[in-house]
C-alpha cells in the first residue's frame, strides 16, 4: 500500500507536534505540511492535494468551519477530519458539510479505545479498508 | 430564584464536576496524576493575578462562560515535564489546557442539563499581570501535582439579551 499524506492545521504546535507522532508512528503517513492558521489552509491543500487534511475548528483569523465550506466547494472529494475540542451542534453541522469525520479532543493518545477508534476514523476517511481479522 | 441566585446554585451543586473535570483534564492532558488539597469553592469574583494566564470565552444563545487558568513561572515544569520550556511554548500547551477543559465540561451532562451546550472561542493569553474580571459569580480551585498547582476558575452569566430567533 503507497504511504497516505496528510496536511495538518491546528493552531496549536504542541497538539500539532502530538498529531504528527501520532501520524508518522501509528499510521505510517507522511507529513506534508502543518499550518497554525486556518488561512494557510486551503493554499497548502492546492500546492499538495494531500490524502488527508486535519482541521481545528476554534483558530484566530479564519475558523475550521470556513475553512471546511471553502474547501470543499473547491474540492468537494477533499478528505477532511475533524480534531476539536468544541461539542454540539458544530459536529453535525461539519460532517453535513462534508467532512469525512470527527476527532474529540483531548487527544487521549495513551488509552487503547481512543487510539483504535482514531486509526478507523483516519482509514475510513482515506478509504482504506482493513483486513478482516 | 433570581438570575444571580440561580448561577451561584448552580455552580455549588455542580462543584465537584468541575473539580473531578479538572483532575480528569490534567491526566489525560499532561499525563500527570493531580490531587485536589481543598474543595473547590464559589466566589463573587475569581482570582486574577498569576504570572501566566489564559482565558477562554465560550456562549450559546442563554449564556456565557470565562474559563480561567492560572500558573506561576516555578510551577511550569511540574506541569509540562520540561525544565526548559518558553513562555511561548508555555502559552500554546495552556491555551490547548483551557481549550480541552471547557470542551470537557460542556460535555459532561449535568453541566448541559443547566446551561445547554456551550462553543468556546479562542483561549486569550496575559502574562506578568492582572486581567480584568467583572464580579460575576464563578467556581475556582487548585489542582496539584505534588506541591505545583494550576488555578482554574470558570464562570458563567444569563445573556443581558438573548439573540432573536433567526427569521
Amino acid at each position: 500500500m503507497s504511504e497516505k499524506s496528510v496536511i495538518i492545521i491546528d493552531d496549536s504546535k504542541y497538539i500539532i507536534g502530538l498529531l504528527e507522532r501520532f501520524f508518522i508512528d501509528r499510521l505510517h503517513f507522511k507529513i506534508i505540511a502543518t499550518a497554525l492558521d486556518g488561512t494557510d489552509a486551503l493554499n497548502l491543500y492546492r500546492k499538495f492535494k494531500p490524502d488527508l487534511l486535519t482541521l481545528d475548528l476554534s483558530m484566530p483569523n479564519k475558523n475550521g468551519q470556513d475553512v471546511l465550506k471553502e474547501l470543499l466547494d473547491e474540492f468537494p472529494d477533499a478528505n477532511v477530519l475533524i480534531i476539536s475540542a468544541i461539542r454540539g451542534d458544530a459536529i453535525l453541522q461539519c460532517l453535513s458539510m462534508g467532512a469525512k469525520g470527527y476527532i474529540e479532543k483531548p487527544l487521549r493518545l495513551s488509552n487503547g479505545d481512543f487510539v483504535a477508534d482514531f486509526i478507523e476514523t483516519v482509514n475510513e476517511a482515506v478509504g482504506v479498508r482493513e483486513p478482516p481479522k | 430564584m433570581n438570575g444571580t441566585e440561580y448561577y451561584r446554585t448552580t455552580l455549588i451543586k455542580l462543584s465537584d464536576t468541575f473539580s473531578r473535570t479538572a483532575i480528569e483534564c490534567v491526566d489525560v492532558f499532561f499525563s500527570k496524576k493531580s490531587t485536589l488539597h481543598m474543595p473547590w469553592e464559589v466566589v463573587e469574583q475569581l482570582q486574577s493575578k498569576f504570572d501566566l494566564i489564559l482565558t477562554i470565552g465560550s456562549s450559546n444563545m442563554q449564556h456565557s462562560a470565562l474559563m480561567y487558568a492560572g500558573i506561576q513561572h516555578e510551577s511550569l515544569a511540574a506541569f509540562t515535564g520540561r525544565d526548559d520550556i518558553s513562555s511561548e511554548e508555555a502559552a500554546d500547551i495552556l491555551g490547548e489546557f483551557v481549550n480541552t477543559y471547557s470542551g470537557m465540561i460542556a460535555d459532561k451532562r449535568e453541566f448541559t442539563d443547566e446551561f445547554g451546550i456551550l462553543t468556546q472561542a479562542v483561549p486569550v493569553l496575559y502574562t506578568d499581570g492582572q486581567s480584568y474580571l467583572p464580579f460575576i459569580w464563578g467556581i475556582q480551585g487548585y489542582i496539584y501535582v505534588e506541591k505545583h498547582w494550576i488555578y482554574i476558575g470558570y464562570t458563567i452569566r444569563k445573556n443581558l439579551q438573548e439573540f432573536p430567533e433567526k427569521q
